[in-house]
């Protein structure tokens, strides 16, 4: 069976695990947590993902999209949290080489090597169309950008998670204004999470349900990085997006690397 | 009288030459007014489509930054423009105010990116007239007086795409204001018949939903389409709209042959803040469709030269022959009196009266095919060509006053093609003429 069929019937297994572990249990019985709570689990979700010093891991996204051939794409991601730099370089396929996005003093900036243009693009774009944006694969700010309410501790999978409800603060440049997450309480990894529009509609739902952790010399501990983020678009069944992160180096990247003469080098 | 009756008998007396030329002049005539008809019939059709669609004659769009990357089609207290554009635009026929967005457009088993207009369906009459079902739906002739909020209208074309009928369930999502994902669910309520590539990437819905999508307030607009009188007067209007809001204090974009939907993007890149108003016309705002009547223009020019020169050729070459020929006629008749002004003329109106005559009945033939065509309704097979001509059926548009002009042209210019020979002609020494032997 081809790897993209085996990775998208995971997800049937995993709604019916879930489904079956969910049957006839009833609700923890622990109280509700606190906003102080829930403020440090967002902090700890957001500190957990960090590095102080610069991040770069290799992957692939394969696209799925209803109507179409399934497309996959080879990725490098660029990221230096502490000064908010960020980049995706495309690898492959050879039509989508050279691609990408740079972050620069908090302008996102898309490139097409075809053309040889840079456009100024909004943050919520979707990287190349796929069902994944900038947000996605960049520095996690949840506790920044939203206000959270405790819905329930329940039980996903053999995972004891909170699940919480999130609403886009005012002034937050964030695509999805309401989000829900089920974090695993333990760990304080998020093992799904599903997005909302203002109209209440839900709008994609992503699993996360490995996370591996990277030792960062720089922050003098474990940084930790999913090792897939499955995307599943609610609005249009059917549509999805695997990305697989597999090669994660934490080392101290080049420094003039966060540029668009270095970008524009990379994509010849 | 006299050289044009002399005229008329030699054009007779030599009637299988003069008939023989005046089907080759008449058949370059017939087909150069059946392109004209041909291009008036674009013309017609990508305007209809334009002005209904997308653009008044002369608009009054509204930009509004909304942060640092983003900036909206919108203009604020979009009423007190709207009056005010009213006293101080001559010749205005009537304005309608309508709401910009994009989006994507979600069936069960489908999706689009398109544009998404805003309309307030009650007064747009025009756009009421204009629309029509698509036949492969079954819908009431014309569309409703009132649609309701919930309820949009998509075209044929679309409508095939998304796998939609009336009465089906849609979902639209798009991006407010401040950059948050947004939803609308929305019954299709009209499936209009297409009207060219403008109508792939358009859907139009009220004015209710569009606020509801992007949360803007009831007072905000994306644009006032203003129709005049006189659709040749937009330039004059737009100058005297521009300087008007100007002295008024409004900030205006530049000035360009740019859609709003490249200036939007465009936009994006500059620091500037608050709202800015833009004033174009129905020629800006479809530049990028107007390249088929540029190139239709340009294709008249090369067959008008042509035209031009085969006409000249033609008559030329036969009034050289008819020169020589009535060599020692021209002498006589100079002999005997005839002034060289009147030799001269005597060939300068058979030109004349050739052309006229073949150009009449070559427009006139012309003309009947246009006007059965019409009637035949013979639709295109080809479907770039639908879209491309904002058509579904071959129309062709004989414009009277167009066809005179031709005429008049035509038959002046083949008598300029005479006008060498019939010097030559009136120069001949008349005992030289008749003493001349065939």
């Amino acid at each position: 069976m081809p790897s993209i069929l085996r990775a998208f019937g995971f997800r049937v297994v995993l709604i019916v695990v879930i489904g079956l572990s969910s049957l006839g249990r009833a609700a923890e019985d622990r109280p509700p947590m606190s906003q102080e709570q829930m403020t440090a689990l967002l902090e700890k979700i957001d500190d957990r993902q960090r590095n102080s010093g610069d991040y770069r891991w290799e992957g692939v996204i394969y696209q799925k999209e209803r109507g179409k051939e399934d497309t996959a794409y080879e990725a490098t991601v660029y990221r230096r949290d502490e000064s908010d730099q960020f980049m995706i370089l495309f690898t492959a396929p050879k039509s989508e080489a050279g691609k990408g996005y740079l972050r620069l003093e908090k302008n996102l900036f898309r490139y097409d090597p075809s053309v040889g243009r840079w456009e100024r693009t909004t943050e919520r774009e979707r990287i190349l169309g796929t069902n994944t944006r900038r947000a996605d694969f960049d520095e996690s700010r949840l506790a920044d950008e939203y206000d959270p309410r405790f819905v329930a501790h329940e039980k996903l999978g053999v995972y004891d998670v909170a699940h919480l409800q999130l609403t886009a603060k005012q002034d937050a440049d964030v695509a999805y204004p309401v989000v829900e997450l089920w974090v695993d309480e333990p760990t304080g990894n998020i093992l799904k999470r599903q997005d909302y529009a203002l109209s209440g509609k839900k709008l994609r739902t992503l699993y996360t349900p490995k996370w591996n952790s990277y030792f960062s010399e720089s922050k003098g501990t474990d940084v930790y990085v999913p090792a897939e983020i499955r995307v599943y678009d609610e609005l249009e069944p059917g549509n999805s997006t695997l990305v697989r992160l597999q090669k994660v180096d934490l080392r101290r990247l080049p420094t003039n690397i966060f540029t668009k003469a270095w970008f524009e080098s990379k994509s010849r | 009288m006299i050289p044009l009756q002399m005229a008329v008998r030699n054009l007779v007396s030599s009637l299988r030459k003069t008939v023989l030329l005046a089907s080759i002049l008449s058949t370059a005539v017939f087909f150069f007014v059946l392109l004209l008809a041909f291009g008036a019939g674009i013309r017609d059709g990508i305007l209809a489509s334009i002005t209904t669609l997308s653009t008044g004659h002369l608009n009054v769009s509204g930009f509004v930054r909304t942060s640092r990357e983003d900036v909206a089609p919108l203009m604020r207290n979009a009423d007190v423009m709207q009056k005010w554009v009213a006293e101080h635009v001559p010749g205005i026929e009537r304005t309608v105010m309508r709401d910009r967005g994009w989006g994507n457009v979600i069936s069960d088993t489908g999706s689009m990116i398109s544009g998404m207009i805003g309309v307030d369906f009650s007064s747009e009459h025009a756009l009421r007239q204009t629309l029509s079902p698509s036949p492969t739906h079954d819908l009431p002739p014309r569309l409703p007086a009132v649609l309701p909020p919930d309820e949009i209208i998509l075209f044929a074309s679309q409508a095939k795409g998304l796998g939609v009928s009336r009465g089906d369930m849609v979902t639209l999502r798009t991006e407010t204001l401040g950059g948050q994902i947004n939803t609308a669910s929305a019954r299709v309520g009209y499936v209009a018949k297409d009207m060219g590539i403008l109508s792939s990437y358009t859907v139009l819905m009220s004015r209710e939903m569009i606020h509801e999508l992007y949360r803007t307030p009831a007072d905000t607009a994306g644009v006032i389409q203003i129709y005049l009188d006189d659709i040749d007067r937009s330039d004059d209007a737009a100058a005297t709209l521009r300087k008007h809001l100007i002295d008024a204090g409004h900030p205006l974009l530049p000035s360009s042959e740019e859609p709003f939907f490249v200036k939007l993007q465009n936009l994006v890149d500059e620091t500037w803040e608050g709202q800015r108003y833009d004033v174009t016309t129905w020629k800006e705002e479809s530049s990028y469709l107007l390249w088929v009547l540029n190139a239709f223009s340009s294709l008249l020019g090369y067959l008008s030269a042509l035209l031009a020169v085969l006409a000249t050729i033609g008559v030329m070459n036969t009034m050289w022959i008819a020169v020589r020929e009535r060599t020692r006629e021209i002498g006589t008749l100079r002999a005997i009196g005839m002034s060289r002004r009147q030799v001269a003329a005597v060939f300068l109106c058979e030109a004349l009266l050739l052309g006229a005559v073949s150009s009449t009945a070559g427009a006139a033939m012309a003309s009947v095919v246009s006007v059965s065509v019409n009637l035949a309704e013979i639709p295109f097979q080809v479907e770039a060509a639908t879209a491309i001509f904002m058509k579904d059926t071959l129309s062709l548009h004989v414009e009277f006053p167009s066809v005179a002009l031709v005429i008049l042209v035509f038959s002046m210019w083949t008598s300029l093609s005479a006008a060498w020979p019939a010097w030559r002609a009136s120069h001949i020494a008349p005992i030289t003429a008749m003493q001349q032997v065939h």
